[in-house]
């Protein structure tokens, strides 16, 4: 029997490229998604890269009839994984509710269900956001946690607090939170990717739009930080390795390989890379000499951060094969994809 | 806690539809807005180009007559309301083919209905079935008297006979399976974007053109005219605060005779083209007369005014400016409008009379 992943969000950014991983593995997969920030079309996408039109359901996972409804419709789910969230830092300062709501009463929600309908297995998606900015790099799982700086950056620090005291609470609910670093990139078919709405927040899909035509110019905020270049400091990783992951994390789950009832593992290729470094990066693999501009500092950045993934490599089996140059390619065929679809 | 709608609005290509789309999605940031449309010749997501980028609205290309398609879509979105707006709707087309008018209007309704059920039977709590229609089931009136609510049904025209059935299985529904629903029917719609087969397009296009203004008959027949957003306030306000199981009438209180109001589309336009006034009136051609022409239509719309508040916002003179203006300032929309199909069909219907 196939196993059967529920997963949330699954039209997003890495939901999508997480649903085409599972598929491929195997995976029975079934999506919740509300469409606030992707196109149900997607699911159409991932049946061009594997063959299978995952199910997609529409609608909030605020909505707790709705959530009822759709587990009693589908029964056997072994596992879920929760993308679903509002995920801009910028909006979640403005509408600090919205985002609270959002993301923390989504998750209650499903949490609520999974005790109801007997579902063992959540792989939470989190952030190194929540590290803010450490004290010692690379960082590891245990480093202490920062007051956030946006109310987006909080949803995930509750968030992995809610889990873990759900799953400790003598429930059987168990659950891994993978801290992302910079996930980047795009499906090698270029069939899928990030897909923002309006001025992108991220700084690769700023960098593909800015070389396309479609923006003017890159800012990038910042070169009097203390880092080699002066400017921001990130570990990017390539979307495939992410998504292989959560592979790998519902497995480790399904199979009961985990070691406790709450696991949290750092996902990054543990190497620090700067903002400069990146578009020169594109640059190489592009053949692009992209127009950037040095501005201020933008509020809430931090300086430097990278992960030490060791304990996710090792435990987990699991670490990055793709390279910064990869994933900057596979970005770029992504955009021009777009590009070429519109025309 | 506040929950996000999701919202079917069938037909939302088409004119009286698309008005209904904006209204939704910008009223109502927190539903999300479905608009499915099959894109028959009447469907032009043109109408939409202003919102379609908006985060709350998304449009799926649907038959509602193809039943698996009606089933994935009902199965993708758990709608918790339906407006249910696509319908063939030129009487003309239904007198020269009925048969597109059933499969459309009575079969895409009841697999409408079905799938509604199907995803509702469980809790029908907060859940809508909202039907569109038409004053025409209502049959035709002599010089008196206006339909009421209570008024009974007698079509004359193949296309009123299908919206007459279609708004009988709804309330059959309603009685049979308790489906929350409510059934408009409203008088004729004017304003943007309306397609150039009816009546004013039809005839500010000629008169812009300098081309025969065709009337049946002796222009006789007399029209309630509705100005298409105040119809989208009303749908908007019995969808919100409508009584499941009842029917409201939508009107304009603007009875014209059809002659009449050509002659005042004509001042108007004279004057907006500069013409001596006088000169579009000399356009107008009297066609025969179309078979089984209704007389008149009167809404009495005491109800919606009574129980929900709802009244017109605009007179007739002011909204047939807004509507030639509109038309005036979008020639490209009439332009990619006026298809080969079109032209055809204007021959079909008027020059070989």
């Amino acid at each position: 029997m196939k196993k059967k992943i529920l997963v949330t969000g699954g039209t997003g950014y890495i939901g999508s490229h997480t649903s085409v991983e599972l598929i491929e593995e195997g995976f029975d997969v079934v999506i919740i998604d509300n469409l606030y920030n992707s196109e149900a079309e997607v699911v159409e996408r991932i049946e061009k890269i594997t063959g299978i039109k995952p199910a997609l359901t529409v609608f909030d996972l605020c909505d707790q009839d709705k959530l009822n409804n759709f587990f009693e419709k589908n029964r056997g789910i072994d596992a879920i994984i929760h993308f679903a969230a509002y995920k801009a830092v910028g909006e979640s300062v403005i509408k600090p509710l919205e985002y609270y709501r959002n993301n923390l009463v989504s998750l209650m929600n499903l949490m609520d269900a999974m005790k109801k309908f007997s579902i063992p297995n959540m792989v939470f998606s989190s952030s190194c956001t929540v590290y803010g900015q450490p004290e010692k790099l690379p960082v590891t799982e245990d480093a202490p946690l920062q007051p956030a700086i946006s109310p987006y950056g909080n949803t995930k620090k509750i968030g992995e607090e809610i889990i873990r005291d759900t799953t400790v609470s003598g429930i059987d609910i168990r659950a891994i939170s993978l801290r992302y670093f910079n996930p980047i990139g795009a499906h090698p078919t270029a069939i899928i990717g990030e897909l923002p709405r309006g001025v992108p927040e991220n700084l690769v899909p700023f960098i593909t739009q800015t070389a396309i035509g479609l923006r003017d110019e890159l800012k990038v905020f910042g070169n009097d930080y203390d880092t080699p270049d002066g400017s921001c400091i990130r570990d990017y990783l390539h979307v495939s390795d992410l998504s292989k992951a959560h592979v790998v994390a519902v497995k480790r789950l399904i199979n009961g390989m985990n070691k406790k009832n709450y696991e949290i593992f750092n996902l990054g290729t543990g190497k620090g890379v700067s903002v400069l470094e990146a578009i020169h990066s594109f640059e190489k693999v592009s053949g692009i000499k992209l127009k950037y501009r040095i501005t201020r500092r933008r509020p809430g950045d931090i300086e430097k951060i990278w992960a030490d993934p060791s304990f996710a490599n090792k435990e987990l089996g699991w670490k990055t094969v793709y390279s910064l140059d990869d994933a900057m390619k596979s970005a770029w065929e992504w955009e021009k994809n777009i590009w070429n679809s519109k025309k | 806690m506040k929950k996000r709608k999701i919202i079917l609005i069938t037909g939302g290509a088409g004119f009286i539809g698309s008005h209904v789309v904006r209204r939704f999605v910008n009223n109502y940031p927190g539903y999300l807005i479905i608009n499915a449309d099959k894109l028959t010749y009447a469907g032009n997501l043109e109408n939409l180009t202003d919102i379609e980028k908006t985060r709350n609205y998304r449009f799926e290309k649907v038959d509602i007559v193809n039943k698996s398609q009606v089933i994935d879509l009902f199965r993708r979105y758990n709608f918790d309301g339906v407006i249910h707006l696509a319908a063939e709707s030129h009487v003309d087309r239904s007198i020269a083919g009925p048969d597109e008018f059933v499969f459309t209007n009575i079969v895409g309704t009841v697999n409408l209905l079905n799938s509604s059920l199907d995803i509702w039977q469980n809790n029908m709590e907060g859940k809508l079935f909202y039907h569109i229609s038409t004053d025409e089931v209502y049959g035709s009136l002599g010089q008196n008297g206006a339909f009421t609510e209570s008024t009974p049904y007698d079509p004359k025209s193949p296309y009123s006979a299908s919206k007459a059935s279609s708004d009988h299985l709804v309330r059959a529904y309603y009685n049979t399976f308790k489906i929350p629903v409510v059934v408009s029917n409203c008088s004729n719609n004017y304003g943007p974007n309306q397609f150039p087969e009816k009546l004013i397009p039809l005839a500010i296009n000629n008169i812009k053109n300098n081309q025969p203004i065709p009337v049946y008959g002796k222009g006789e027949n007399i029209r309630d005219w509705l100005y298409v957003e105040d119809h989208t306030a009303a749908i908007d306000l019995i969808f919100h605060k409508g009584t499941a199981g009842e029917t409201y009438n939508i009107g304009g209180n603007n009875e014209w005779k059809n002659i009449d109001l050509i002659r005042l589309l004509c001042k108007i336009m004279d004057r907006k083209l500069g013409r001596k006034a006088g000169t579009s009136e000399k356009l107008i051609t009297y066609v025969k007369d179309r078979p089984g022409h209704d007389l008149r239509y009167a809404i009495d719309a005491s109800k919606i005014s009574n129980n929900l508040g709802w009244a017109p916002s605009l007179d007739f003179e002011h909204g047939l400016e807004k509507t030639v203006d509109w038309y005036f300032a979008n020639q490209k929309w009439l332009d990619r409008v006026i298809s080969g199909d079109y032209e055809k069909y204007y021959d079909q219907q008027y020059t070989r009379r």
